[in-house]
């Protein structure tokens, strides 16, 4: 979206205005509404597509392999894909880079859920097509994973969990699947616009917004990576330390909100 | 064996290369520091090092060593250079990390910094006065390396890795502030940044604003502690910054 000096001026004033005004009439704490649906990939263990309500829309499909887990360090692996970006542009990298950090074992997923027996582990590959995104999508994305994961199910274990003293190569039941059980974390975007924090910026407000703040919330609480990113190239300020404080305590106020719809899907 | 090079249009038989005389006057030349002044932070060593390398507008080394880790790494910058296409009212950063011969980070998290790195000095460099220009920055980690302690402590030494490109932001942000001041090119103020609890906060104007925020490990609560510890590092290398700049305009003129 590229808006003239005249209409970024106008929407900064109204925006940095006390209480801010955001053109679509939401409140800072508002998120867009936004439609999702899952299991819809049937080759895949588990899918969701989610789509926003500026028309940006993602897809991703969850798939998993047995690994011997004493050979691979991370059990979980987020690839990005961009539609009309390529797989080494700047944007698709930094996306990949943070989504594989949110969703590092340790930080939100507990990769004992993942264990089959002694030796094995599934290895969870996330896939995510972005097809359309007008603002910063790392939010919509990681609300696509959540919703993604929590939709997964695995084949069922009926070979015997202690394999290190018999070897055996874990066997899977024909056709009952078990449904993966973790916490995925969810990733959320602030805009500061002067001494306003908003959640959930649309276009025209990234493109006015002094700075960006991304919070990752898991298992009830903030949790790392933190960020700060420039959601435009041409307005992008310092902001003060006390901005940082408001926008981790919107997040705790308004977080437990969004993961309880999210599960109710 | 005597056999007539076709392959080529040959000059006449008594052709000579074309000599130059050398030039009198009117190359400059950067001077650099001979030996580099060395600040102490603590338990930190610092090395600051500016206009060192000839071809580029603004060049810095920075190398740090404390402990339990040393680095170093050299910035480029090359611009304000004039951009091709449409017109833009203002000038537009690119910063590049590149792994030195270690090839210690993979390419996802080199970019990830270097886009937290553009949003910073987006908002520190006065684009507004570059306008139809880019500024092109390269900053080469040319070592890092962690200092193997006596005392092995499994935990601990997993922790400093994850904790590593963290720790390396701080002297990224100072190596770049550094040669863009030797560059000429106009910035809000010197921006530095300081690293308490695995975070990294950048300040500008005297600490009042915060330019970027990283957090790789642990939970929030220890953030707004460590926006003050980061605060204080800051105000160091801020003034080690300024000091080594004067150091080397004294020595510029003495030389001129």
């Amino acid at each position: 979206m590229s808006l003239s000096v005249a209409e970024k001026s106008y929407l900064y004033d109204s925006l940095a205005s006390t209480p801010s005004i955001r053109p679509d009439g939401r409140l800072p704490h508002q998120f867009r509404p936004i439609e999702i649906f899952t299991d819809f990939l049937p080759s895949s263990n588990g899918s969701s597509r989610i789509i926003a309500s500026d028309g940006s829309e993602c897809i991703v499909s969850i798939k998993s392999k047995v690994v011997d887990h004493s050979m691979e360090n991370e059990l979980l692996q987020v690839d990005v894909d961009i539609a009309g970006q390529r797989d080494d542009a700047l944007i698709v990298e930094t996306i990949t880079s943070l989504l594989n950090k949110v969703l590092k074992s340790g930080n939100g997923i507990d990769s004992s859920k993942l264990q089959l027996t002694k030796k094995y582990s599934f290895k969870i590959f996330v896939d995510v097509l972005v097809i359309s995104s007008f603002s910063y999508p790392v939010s919509l994305i990681s609300f696509a994973i959540y919703s993604a994961l929590n939709s997964t199910y695995l084949p069922k274990l009926i070979s015997a969990f202690d394999d290190l003293e018999v070897e055996e190569l874990p066997t899977f039941h024909d056709y009952d699947m078990v449904k993966l059980e973790i916490s995925p974390p969810l990733v959320f975007i602030l805009a500061i616009v002067g001494n306003n924090i908003l959640v959930d910026p649309a276009a025209n407000e990234s493109e006015v917004a002094n700075n960006g703040l991304i919070v990752t919330w898991s298992n009830g609480k903030i949790t790392s990576p933190i960020r700060s990113v420039a959601l435009n190239d041409s307005n992008v300020k310092g902001f003060k330390p006390h901005l940082l404080k408001q926008g981790l305590a919107m997040v705790e106020k308004y977080a437990s909100d969004i993961v309880r719809s999210l599960e109710n899907l | 064996m005597n056999v007539q090079d076709r392959r080529r249009l040959l000059g006449p038989a008594a052709a000579k290369p074309m000599a130059f005389s050398y030039t009198t006057g009117g190359e400059v030349e950067k001077i650099s520091t001979n030996t580099p002044p060395k600040y102490s932070e603590g338990e930190e060593v610092l090395s600051l090092h500016t206009g060192f390398i000839e071809n580029c507008n603004g060049s810095a080394l920075v190398e740090a060593r404390n402990s339990k880790h040393q680095t170093s790494l050299i910035t480029a910058v090359y611009g304000p250079r004039s951009i091709r296409g449409s017109f833009t009212s203002q000038g537009t950063i690119t910063i590049q990390l590149k792994n030195g011969l270690l090839e210690k980070y993979n390419t996802n998290e080199l970019k990830e910094v270097g886009s937290f790195l553009t949003g910073i000095f987006n908002s520190v460099v006065n684009l507004c006065r570059y306008p139809k220009s880019g500024i092109d920055i390269f900053v080469y980690l040319t070592y890092d390396k962690e200092l193997q302690n006596e005392t092995f402590d499994e935990k601990l030494q997993s922790e400093k890795l994850f904790s590593q490109i963290t720790s390396l932001i701080p002297h990224c942000i100072t190596s770049i502030t550094l040669a863009l001041a030797d560059a000429g090119i106009e910035i809000v103020d010197i921006a530095a940044a300081g690293e308490a609890n695995c975070t990294v906060i950048s300040f500008i104007k005297n600490g009042e604003e915060i330019v970027g925020l990283w957090k790789d490990e642990g939970d929030h609560e220890d953030i707004l502690e460590s926006v003050s510890a980061c605060k204080e590092h800051y105000k160091r290398y801020r003034d080690l910054m300024i000091s080594c700049l004067l150091e080397q305009k004294n020595l510029d003129a003495k030389s001129a």
